[in-house]
């Protein structure tokens, strides 16, 4: 009982707070913390696209940089070709983005386990290794650089508004990190979300009791994919540069990384997960070239010691605080 | 015909390559269900190690048996600091520590040795091509299939004939029940761990005259093998045989006809054969 009570006031009065510096970064930030701020949501956009596989249906993709690297490239190409106009851009993105995962859900969802992991992370390498090949379109192993950001419509550009500063763009990025949790958030506790759980948990049941599993396990894979490409779309926009590494094999590792670092099991897990991987890379930039050994060893330190990920010990140091401060209710909760 | 003979050379030698360094992989997913992430680290560590004692001592040899050796110690000592702690974790912990491995040797590789690609002339008794039969073949590759032959054939041989061998078969087939007769299973892994290791070591030194040696050379290396050891079948070292030679044929194709393309043929092998036998060629269900 208690516990309902403390967390019906305390998380709301968080998130909002959260919600505040968020939104006050580009105005405290010093430095290029607003480029690195909307660097970490970008990658917790990614997070969460992935995190609709892995989580809600619990199928470990290991090509998740297939849908990031060819948004990134979409987005360059099409802003660089055809328009600079960023709902157009954003819209044949996510919809090629969508075809793509439609095509490919048809092909990989026909395996299971190890097959499905192994097939993605096969169809991602397969893109990366197209990449390198024909550089007509993607610019082979140098990328597409130099790519402009996007404009908004006149209406909202005379409106003040804009896109082309690092705070406008930041914004973007945080107007679209905002819907893409909240609708997460929709998905994980629609009837659908409960569908998904269910064949997570044991897909032969559903299939006998009658669910459409493979529609079903296609469609969350399609969101997952919309979502992987429009992360990749704003990266490549961040850094005015689509390249075949946002394709290769490392970044689907890093997008599980993130997910399983902050947790598999809560909405808050990829965000947080995004977040620290995010920011030790960033720090141990700024503080030797060998940054890649400490971000492991970092790493590693954490899987050893933190194997439910950061966000269930958060909770659990969370609950035992909360016991100390109200001794006599951890009797009646046990 | 003479061409016909050069690809075959060129395929069998690529899929052997290939084999010995995914046979490590085979086997430790067969026996402990280990997904190791740094296998193409042991690779790289290897390969380096190795030509460094090669340019100091000036032996090709010297700096083969550097190469097992080092790799071997990096791979059991890998084991036992951390993947022993982690058996019971489940793939996701495996898969994640063996990530984080992989940032670790990349960068300890850079820092000792600098960021740039190193290559390697061939030993001075291989470095020459002949004809033979109207085929242009090079030394270097004869003893490639030569060695990678006498690899596969000692590692088949002690997997069929040998105790040890024979302890490991049991170990892959049923865990439980090998361990219940008394085996050690866990020491019986750190072993082969410790054999896969050095054996990928060894294929990453043989392979710099081939490929050079750079930081994140593992890294693509790795992917191959994962794709030998999935289409072959988990734990199937005679499965892992035949998806190297279908993927040295492969590659070797796609480098004729489509030049540039030639790595697409093999994810589409590896799609192909997933969809047709989810476990692989020659592998059991899970």
């Amino acid at each position: 009982m208690n516990e309902h009570a403390m967390s019906s006031k305390l998380i709301p009065a968080a998130l909002f707070a959260i919600l505040v510096l968020l939104g006050l970064i580009p105005i405290f930030a010093v430095g290029s913390g607003t480029e690195f701020s909307a660097d970490i949501l970008i990658y917790a956009i990614m997070a969460l696209g992935l995190y609709v596989q892995l989580s809600l249906l619990g199928l470990v993709n290991f090509g998740f940089s297939a849908f990031f690297g060819v948004g990134g490239y979409l987005g360059a190409i099409f802003i660089m070709n055809t328009t600079r106009d960023l709902f157009l851009s954003l819209g044949l993105t996510m919809l090629i983005c969508g075809l793509m995962a439609l095509l490919f859900g048809i092909v990989a969802l026909r395996t299971r386990q190890t097959a499905f992991t192994m097939i993605t992370l096969a169809f991602a390498q397969l893109l990366y290794v197209l990449s390198l090949a024909d550089d007509r379109l993607t610019g082979g192993v140098n990328g597409l650089t130099g790519v402009p950001r996007p404009r908004l419509p006149i209406a909202l550009r005379e409106m003040g508004l804009t896109v082309d500063s690092d705070a406008g763009f930041y914004y973007l990025v945080l107007v679209l990190f905002l819907m893409t949790f909240a609708g997460v958030w929709i998905l994980q506790r629609s009837r659908m979300g409960s569908v998904f759980a269910g064949i997570r948990e044991n897909e032969e049941r559903m299939t006998v009791l009658g669910f459409p599993v493979f529609s079903y396990k296609l469609t969350g894979f399609v969101i997952s994919g919309v979502i992987g490409g429009y992360a990749g779309y704003l990266n490549a926009l961040l850094l005015g540069f689509a390249g075949p590494g946002a394709l290769f094999w490392t970044t689907s590792g890093e997008a599980l990384l993130m997910v399983i670092l902050g947790g598999t099991t809560s909405l808050a897990g990829p965000v947080i997960g995004a977040a620290v991987f995010i920011g030790i890379s960033h720090y141990a930039v700024s503080y030797t070239d060998h940054w890649r050994l400490f971000v492991g060893i970092a790493f590693i330190t954490i899987v050893m010691f933190a194997p439910q990920g950061i966000v269930s010990i958060a909770k659990s140091r969370f609950q035992a605080w909360r016991q100390l401060k109200t001794p006599d209710n951890s009797g009646l909760t046990k | 015909m003479g061409i016909f003979l050069e690809y075959t050379v060129n395929a069998v030698q690529t899929g052997l390559l290939l084999f010995i360094i995914s046979s490590g992989l085979t086997l430790s997913f067969g026996l402990m269900r280990v997904i190791n992430m740094a296998h193409g680290s042991f690779y790289m560590v290897g390969a380096f190690l190795g030509l460094q004692i090669a340019l100091i001592s000036g032996s090709f040899l010297l700096g083969l048996a550097g190469a097992a050796i080092g790799s071997a110690l990096t791979g059991l000592l890998a084991e036992k600091v951390l993947f022993q702690r982690i058996y019971a974790r489940g793939p996701f912990a495996q898969v994640l520590v063996s990530f984080g491995l992989i940032f670790v040797f990349d960068e300890l590789v850079r820092i000792l040795w600098g960021g740039e690609i190193r290559s390697m002339p061939r030993p001075t008794l291989l470095s020459d091509s002949f004809e033979f039969a109207g085929a242009h073949l090079e030394a270097y590759r004869l003893f490639l299939i030569a060695f990678g032959g006498v690899l596969s054939g000692l590692l088949l041989w002690s997997l069929v004939r040998t105790p040890f061998g024979m302890m490991v078969r049991a170990a892959v087939d049923d865990r439980e029940s090998a361990e219940l007769l008394g085996m050690d299973v866990r020491r019986l892994f750190s072993f082969v761990f410790l054999l896969g290791s050095g054996v990928a070591g060894m294929a990453g030194f043989v392979a710099i005259p081939l490929v050079n040696a750079f930081p994140g050379m593992g890294d693509e290396v790795l992917i191959s093998a994962l794709v030998v050891v999935v289409m072959g079948g988990l734990g199937s070292v005679l499965g892992s045989l035949v998806a190297s030679m279908l993927i040295g044929l492969a590659l070797t194709l796609g480098q004729i006809f489509v030049a540039g393309y030639a790595p697409v043929a093999m994810y589409l092998v590896l799609a192909i054969v997933l969809l047709v036998s989810p476990n692989g060629l020659l592998g059991k269900a899970e």
